[in-house]
């Protein structure tokens, strides 16, 4: 017959048996391994097209785009999480139209590796010989866009919860249409956008800090029609252009600086003989504005 | 004194050297000829151990090589004819070659990054063709030590053969019967469903590899297209490179080897090299080139050591010894110097602990939206603009205080309701200051803790564990919260459970029977019986 200090100390001797076990157990399992990184890569001859159209979509991690010297059409590389993401490339041939995403597949689960290796990536390049009209939508994480040394008829940045930096460092060869810029909870910071030689650039911002750099070489107007709902915008502006700015703004600071007020506007002195001017729409709701002149 | 046989010996030792120099100095250029000298004769046989002697010793043929990768090193072995073998090694900042270091590298360096990559590479391909791309193994933007390092493991890599017979040869791969297994090669738009196809089809071997390419042809095993040859259609080439001099009408993709597209050579499709390169030698490809690699599993993530459980126990006990240490010592600073604050905020917590969590949770909600309004509020004054820098930095004070405060009062709460209950039961030696409860309380809600730590490691087991324990802690930060937010960080004890009515507070207290206050409300009605006092008498 078992007592009951028996039971109980059988009863402390199996959980300390079990604790035991179990703790070896531990220290002999081998850990799963969770990596899955892979790298895909895509490229075309440069090939004589009018235009090149071109997507991109990609959901997490850094991009960078450019132009090649390579003589390609374009140059991809992405290395992705192939549980978490996988590459879809398209060309038409016909409409010189490339499609390149990474389409999230949404089976990852709960993972806790390293942030550094599972950091996605992807580099694109173009021709610089070949007019672009770009689209390119980015998720979460960072783009680093140099559009300066591409020939860009029109370009769309759709940034939803990202930094990205846009930078048009040399002149654009050919007159861009537009330039589209949106960013949902992002930093948008661009530079020189002058040098896309764009008729019109539109910026709409959700939350975050804006900077819209418009120097660069460009003539004639420039017009800008900019929304912020919260949150900073910094205008950039070249010395000795011509601005006018509207704006509609409810909780929002703005130091005039450089401007003299017309009417609804703010103008600065040279308007009306500048060689070049910024017409500048802005509407905000909370934030300031600040302009900068370079 | 010479003997005869001295004589004889003296005489015959410069006939033997002399003969010895002979055959050397006749031996030594023919040993350096692929062909022995008497390879012409027309005697077979006869003089075959002859040839043997004089014919160069063929390179060591390599039947099998394994990849060997852990966090500090990257090992390749061929096993060669003979039981012999070559081990290549880069570990701990040495190169090594069977044992014996021939150089050094820098770990993370460019020489560990081109060895990792022609390991990764080598790992998933068959032998012979390992040993192809071993051979050919050249690695770029190696300088110093790194550069002598490369080319003494390049020098052994040279060396190696394949096994006669071994060499993949291409062979056609039969169609799948109805049903089989089908690879599309007219687009490769759609790689996340084309590719594991592909996997599936690089899987099957023998008689099981059987599969059919609508419009095309499958091969295994290096194949060539020839100078001058066209092939109308798709080409699919697993476990083999594709080597393009002619013309394909058509995609081409390989699986566990490289598209190369020579000088002349055409491939009016993309190509697709999945586990390989493309390799555009100067050909024509007039669609797009594709590449997939391999997943970096087998190279980047090594399997950790055995240790690696106790080491990350050990780290993890540390983290957590390390938090309760500092609670520790900021709880005993409470107590030390704010002792009738936390003993409000714990009472708050003992006798309103669901509206504390209530109100915790609702302070959680509202925390960000405050500070929201708060900095709007002073931003849209402009003195408060002043005052900006200064409102955050106290309401972060203020929120840390409060959050880690009810933290510890909670804490509190749970050694002081410990220390009631022993005492309760009886119990002698129990600890009653403030600075027991709030170390007992602090070891309670850490237990959790401590088991994820043990089991941390099982798969779903320890991530329920881990969650358990992130929910419990934060259930006692949000209570603690609410707390010290009801009590106003100990200032107010309305809902501590401390109310006495003021007329109370005299000497009848002690003594009178209550007529007001909670005491009273307690109070036995009529016809209740109080509890007697009286022991019972002894049996």
């Amino acid at each position: 017959m078992t007592t009951a200090r028996g039971s109980r100390v059988a009863g402390r001797g199996k959980g300390s048996a079990t604790v035991m076990f179990l703790l070896a157990v531990s220290q002999l399992a081998v850990p799963l391994s969770a990596q899955s990184m892979r790298t895909f890569t895509a490229s075309r001859k440069l090939e004589s097209a009018a235009t090149l159209s071109v997507g991109v979509e990609f959901g997490a991690g850094y991009l960078t785009l450019g132009p090649n010297t390579q003589g390609m059409l374009y140059d991809a590389s992405i290395r992705y999480d192939q549980e978490r993401s996988t590459p879809e490339h398209r060309y038409d041939a016909t409409m010189h139209r490339l499609d390149l995403r990474l389409r999230p597949i949404g089976s990852a689960g709960v993972r806790v590796t390293n942030r550094e290796q599972l950091a996605q990536r992807a580099s694109l390049t173009f021709a610089p010989t070949v007019p672009l009209v770009l689209d390119v939508t980015l998720g979460a994480g960072e783009g680093e866009l140099e559009l300066g040394g591409l020939r860009i008829k029109s370009a769309a940045v759709h940034s939803v919860a990202t930094r990205t930096i846009i930078r048009a460092s040399h002149p654009n060869a050919i007159a861009c249409e537009t330039l589209d810029l949106d960013g949902g909870a992002a930093e948008v910071i661009t530079e020189h956008l002058g040098n896309l030689r764009c008729a019109e650039i539109r910026f709409d911002g959700g939350v975050g800090e804006t900077t819209l750099d418009l120097t660069g070489r460009w003539s004639s107007t420039l017009r800008v029609r900019a929304k912020q709902a919260l949150g900073n915008l910094k205008l950039v502006l070249p010395k000795d252009a011509g601005v006018r700015i509207v704006l509609d703004r409810t909780l929002t600071s703005f130091t005039p600086v450089g401007f003299v007020q017309d009417g609804a506007a703010w103008v600065t002195p040279n308007f009306r003989t500048a060689a070049r001017t910024i017409q500048v729409d802005i509407t905000t709701a909370v934030g300031g504005i600040e302009v900068r002149w370079e | 004194m010479r003997t005869r046989s001295h004589r004889a010996l003296g005489a015959l030792l410069p006939s033997l050297t002399l003969g010895a120099c002979l055959i050397a100095a006749t031996a030594a250029p023919l040993a350096a000829a692929t062909r022995g000298p008497f390879d012409h004769l027309p005697i077979p046989g006869i003089l075959d151990p002859i040839r043997g002697f004089f014919r160069d010793a063929p390179p060591p043929a390599a039947t099998d090589h394994i990849v060997t990768i852990s966090s500090d090193s990257r090992v390749l072995t061929f096993k060669l004819t003979g039981d012999a073998k070559v081990e290549l090694a880069l570990t701990g900042g040495r190169v090594l070659i069977d044992g014996t270091q021939v150089g050094r590298y820098a770990p993370g360096g460019a020489l560990e990054g081109a060895w990792q990559d022609l390991l990764a590479d080598l790992g998933r391909v068959p032998t012979p063709l390992a040993v192809l791309r071993a051979r050919a193994w050249a690695p770029t933007g190696l300088a110093g030590d790194e550069l002598a390092a490369a080319a003494e493991l390049r020098r052994r890599l040279t060396g190696l053969a394949s096994s006669p017979g071994s060499a993949p040869t291409p062979q056609p791969i039969p169609a799948a019967a109805a049903g089989g297994l089908v690879i599309d090669l007219h687009s490769f738009d759609d790689l996340g469903r084309l590719e594991p196809i592909l996997w599936r089809a690089s899987q099957l071997s023998g008689p099981d590899l059987r599969l059919t390419v609508p419009d095309g042809h499958a091969y295994s095993g290096h194949y060539s297209v020839g100078t001058g040859d066209e092939i109308e259609g798709h080409l699919l080439v697993l476990h083999g490179d594709a080597d393009i001099f002619g013309t394909v009408r058509g995609n081409v993709v390989s699986v566990d080897g490289d598209v190369i597209v020579h000088p002349g050579a055409a491939v009016t499709g993309s190509v697709l090299a999945v586990g390989g390169r493309v390799r555009d030698e100067g050909g024509d490809i007039r669609g797009a080139s594709l590449t997939l690699s391999d997943p970096e599993t087998a190279v980047t993530a090594p399997v950790a050591p055995a240790t690696g459980n106790w080491n990350s126990a050990l780290r993890r006990g540390a983290g957590l010894a390390g938090v309760f240490v500092t609670l520790l010592l900021m709880g005993a600073g409470l107590v030390a110097f704010a002792k009738p604050q936390i003993a409000v905020v714990a009472d708050t917590v003992g006798h309103s602990f669901g509206r504390s969590f209530m109100a915790g949770l609702l302070g959680q909600i509202l925390v960000i939206p405050t500070f929201g309004m708060i900095i709007v509020g002073l931003a849209l004054t402009v003195v408060g603009i002043l005052l900006v820098p200064f409102a955050v930095a106290v309401y972060l004070l203020l929120a840390v205080v409060t959050l880690l405060g009810g933290y510890l009062a909670v804490a509190h709460a749970m050694g002081e309701v410990r220390a009631r209950r022993r005492l309760a039961a009886g119990a002698m030696g129990v600890e009653t200051s403030g600075y027991g409860y709030v170390a007992f309380g602090l070891a309670a809600s850490m237990v959790l803790w401590v088991v994820w730590i043990a089991f941390g490691w099982v798969p779903v087991a320890g991530w329920l564990i881990e969650l358990a324990a992130v929910l419990v802690t934060w259930i006692l930060a949000t209570v603690g919260f609410g707390a010290a937010l009801l009590s106003r960080l100990g200032l107010k004890d309305s809902f501590a459970g401390r109310f006495i009515a003021p007329e109370m507070l005299t000497d009848e207290y002690l003594w009178a029977t209550p007529q007001f206050g909670v005491p009273a409300v307690q109070r036995p009605t009529k016809g209740q019986v109080p509890p007697s006092r009286t022991p019972p008498p002894m049996p």
